[in-house]
Formats: structure tokens, sequence, C-alpha cells
């Protein structure tokens, strides 16, 4: 700077040696305290950039969960309501005589499938990229990271009874009950007083060993996938809410 | 030689006093403890939807209504914002704020769960003025510090009795106390389920249950709180 050369030269010209050795001392101390507040400035700056990230990574966390909410709770009632109609179709085995009631006929071909998906892309792309770095509660980041695994175990317990009900029980289900029962079922249009169900056979069904193991393991398979369910849904809850305190909601 | 005997009587009537308190502490129902409501400012009420089948306590219980286990049924609980609140309160007093994280030590506490009326809503019907209170169990400081509000709750259906004497012997279908348990440790769930059909079976009396969808409203309309257990309270009550 102009000012500053002035100085110097001035200083020099006199030769006070003393007086420009505390000037080029003051000078450098300027300097520094300038690169300090420069240096200061910059890592505001980066602290205010990673805060914008981290916010719209639990944006889109928060959202991702929220939707996983809605359909953990639509699914953990269907198990809920497939465990009753198992139940009960295992109580009609156990009883003597066996009365084939039209609720128990519509709880045995009740054998739609109905897998849930569930959204994992921001969870996924958080904990597997360096965007994890920018989570500072230490709490959250164990919870996050260990919820891939929970995904996993839920899905693949999802395919493990959607394995069961179409290659083992529905093949049962076929091979003793007229499928015109499960039209008949389903669509109202199809008169009930028809004689085409004449040829299914329920009670040679109930009795089928086969049929009645993978009934019980339908049962075993939807009650573990209901306690997985259960155990998602509270993970689930409990990274909401700790994002939404990081969001200040 | 007198001081000493009046010092041996002073000890025996102070033993005395102890001994009668202890005595009266113990036999105090828990219900006394935590059935306090600050105000009543609403009694002033019509209860239009009670039937002697669905409110009163002239029938038997419909365990065929209540725990019918071919569907899964709903139920809401309308609370006021400031009974919720002094619920909420009455939990943070308890185990710390809500969401605050587990603490270092258990407070293996059954106290603190205060009762407030609330209205429950069943098929349409509702039924007034129920006590309601966060149900103790061993998932209650865990669900709360981690900050989930799915907690189970106690409903007692004529507990307000006296502040309400519309709804004297008021029953839900024939039941006076039902517990609506949030299945935290989830092997509950089918615990209490498989529980109930090996009772049956072995003819013993059973503790029935079945599957409820709960909605709470406290003010912002009704909220989801998830699928619950309805378990019968099994007590001379009933």
């Amino acid at each position: 700077m102009k000012i500053f050369r002035k100085i110097r030269r001035t200083l020099i010209a006199s030769g006070k040696t003393k007086s420009y050795i505390l000037y080029a001392f003051g000078e450098i101390l300027l300097i520094v305290i300038g690169i300090l507040i420069a240096w200061k400035i910059n890592s505001i700056n980066e602290i205010r950039k990673n805060r914008i990230v981290e916010v719209k990574i639990y944006q889109s966390l928060n959202e991702e969960l929220n939707t996983n909410l809605i359909l953990l709770d639509s699914s953990i009632v269907r198990y809920a309501k497939n465990v009753q109609t198992i139940q009960n179709t295992i109580k009609s085995i156990r009883s003597q005589p066996q009365a084939i009631t039209e609720e128990l006929k519509e709880g045995i071909i009740n054998v739609k499938f109905q897998s849930t998906k569930l959204q994992s892309a921001s969870i996924n792309s958080v904990s597997s990229t360096n965007k994890f770095e920018f989570i500072k509660s230490d709490l959250l980041r164990d919870l996050i990271a260990s919820y891939p695994n929970e995904l996993n175990n839920f899905e693949n317990q999802d395919a493990k009874i959607g394995n069961i009900i179409i290659n083992r029980l529905q093949p049962i289900i076929e091979s003793h009950v007229s499928l015109i029962d499960i039209l008949l079922n389903r669509e109202s249009k199809y008169n009930k007083n028809t004689s085409f169900s004449a040829t299914s056979d329920y009670v040679k069904l109930l009795n089928n060993r086969a049929y009645q193991n993978v009934l019980v393991d339908r049962l075993i398979q939807t009650e573990n996938q209901l306690i997985i369910g259960n155990n998602l849904r509270d993970k689930t809850q409990i990274i909401a809410y700790k994002l939404n305190k990081e969001l200040g909601n | 030689m007198k001081q000493i005997k009046r010092g041996i009587h002073f000890l025996f009537v102070s033993l005395t006093c102890s001994t009668s308190l202890l005595t009266f502490h113990a036999c105090t129902s828990d219900d006394d403890i935590t059935t306090t409501i600050e105000e009543v400012d609403d009694t002033d009420f019509e209860p239009t939807d009670w039937t002697t089948i669905t409110h009163s306590s002239d029938v038997a219980p419909n365990m065929e209504e209540v725990f019918d286990d071919n569907t899964v049924k709903k139920l809401e609980i309308v609370i006021t914002e400031a009974r919720w609140q002094s619920m909420l309160e009455d939990m943070t007093e308890t185990y710390g704020a809500f969401g605050a994280g587990a603490a270092t030590t258990t407070m293996n506490t059954k106290e603190g769960s205060v009762f407030v009326p609330a209205g429950v809503f069943y098929k349409g019907l509702e039924w007034y003025r129920v006590g309601v209170s966060f149900k103790w169990d061993s998932s209650l400081q865990s669900s709360w510090q981690n900050g989930i509000l799915k907690l189970s709750f106690k409903l007692d259906f004529d507990l307000f009795d006296k502040d309400y004497p519309q709804i004297e012997n008021q029953r839900f279908y024939g039941f006076k106390k039902l517990n609506l348990s949030n299945n935290f440790d989830n092997k509950f769930m089918l615990r209490e389920n498989a529980i109930s059909d090996v009772d049956i079976n072995s003819g013993m009396v059973p503790s029935y249950t079945a599957f409820y969808k709960v909605y709470i409203n406290h003010g912002d309309g009704a909220e989801y709180f998830g699928l619950y257990t309805l378990e019968e309270e099994v007590d001379d009550t009933v």
C-alpha cells in the first residue's frame, strides 16, 4: 500500500532504526491479524455452507422416513389382520367337527401377497457417501448407520413370506379349492349361488398335513415380520424425532 | 429416672403414630395417589350416546364385541390440550424431558402417571369422561426418553364418576378397566394373544386381547398413534 511505503521510506531516510523496527513489527502484526480475520470468515462461510448441506440431508431423510412410517403403519395393520386370519384358520383345524363357514373360506383363500416397498434412497446415499460426515449428532449417526440393515431385515422377511405364499401355500390351496371361489370372493357380480365351487374340498385341505405346516410357517414368519415391522417403526420414529430436533422444528 | 420414663413414653407414642401412618399409607390404593384432576369445568353435558348394552354395568362383558379376533378395530381418545399437557408434564417430572435420551439410572417407578378425563370414541359412540393415563410398563421410560409417544394407556370408564355423576358405573360393553399396550417389546403383542389362546384351551380364566388402531386427539385433530393391543384388566371390578 502507498501509505505504508511512504512511512517506511520516511523512517529509513530519517535513520531512526528503533522506530523502523517498531513500525515493521506493527506492520507484520497487522498482516497476521488480517490473515486471521480472513481465515475466520472463510471458516464461518464453510460452516454455513455445511449447515445448508446438513439441513438439506435432514430434510430429504425426514421426508423419506415419514413416507416409511405411513407404509409401515399400513403394513403392521395388514400383518396383524393376517395373523388373526391364520390363527382363526388354525383354530378351525383344531376344532371338531370342523365347521366350514363362509368366513373361514374367505380366510383360507385370502392368499394375496402384498409386498411393502420402503424407501431407502436418501438413507443409502447418506450412509454410503461422504454426506455422512455432515451429520454432527453421534446418536443420529449411529441410528442412521444401522437403519439400512433394519430395512434389509424387513425386506428379507417380506420376501420370505412372499415365497411361502406364492410357492408353497397357493399350490396346495389350488389343488383342493376351485379358483372360482377366489373369483366369487373378489367379484360380487358373479352369482354366489352357482355351483362352480362344488369341486372345492375345504375339509380335505384343512386336514392336509402339508397345508397345516405351511400355514403354521406362514403364521410364524408373519409374527416375526410384525415384530420386525414394529421395531423398524419405532426406530424410524426415533430418527424422525431426532431429525426434527436438529432441524429446530 | 422420671426423665428416662418420659423418654420411653415419648418413644412409644411416636412409634404408635408412625405405625398407624405407615399402615394407612400402605392401604391407600394406587388410584387415590394418581387420580387427581385440578379443575373440573366440563360437568355440564348429556350422555346422549349412553345405552344399556354399550355403557351400563347392567350387562355382562361383551367379549365378542370388544375382543373380536376377526378385525383390527379403531379407537379414538379425545383429550383436551390442557389435560394432555398435564399428562406430559407429569411424565417429564418422573422420567425427564421427552426424547432426552436414555438416562444412566433406571427410574423404576410405577407412580407418576396421572389420570385425566377424556372422551373415548368407538363405532361412532362416545364414552364420556373416561379416566385415561399412561400405563406403567417396562417400556414406558425408554419409549419416553427415546422420543416415542406411542406409550401404553390405561382406561378406567367410571373413575371420575364423583366429578361427573352422569357417568356413574359407566362401562365399555361391560368392561370397567381396559389397557392399551403399545407392543414396544413387540413379543408382548403376540405373547399376549398366544397366552389368551392357551388360557382358553386349558380352561383357565383367560385375559383377552385384541388389536386396535389407536388415534389420539389432543387438540390438533386425530393423530394416529399406532397398532395397540387392547387387554382386559383382570380384577374383581368388572
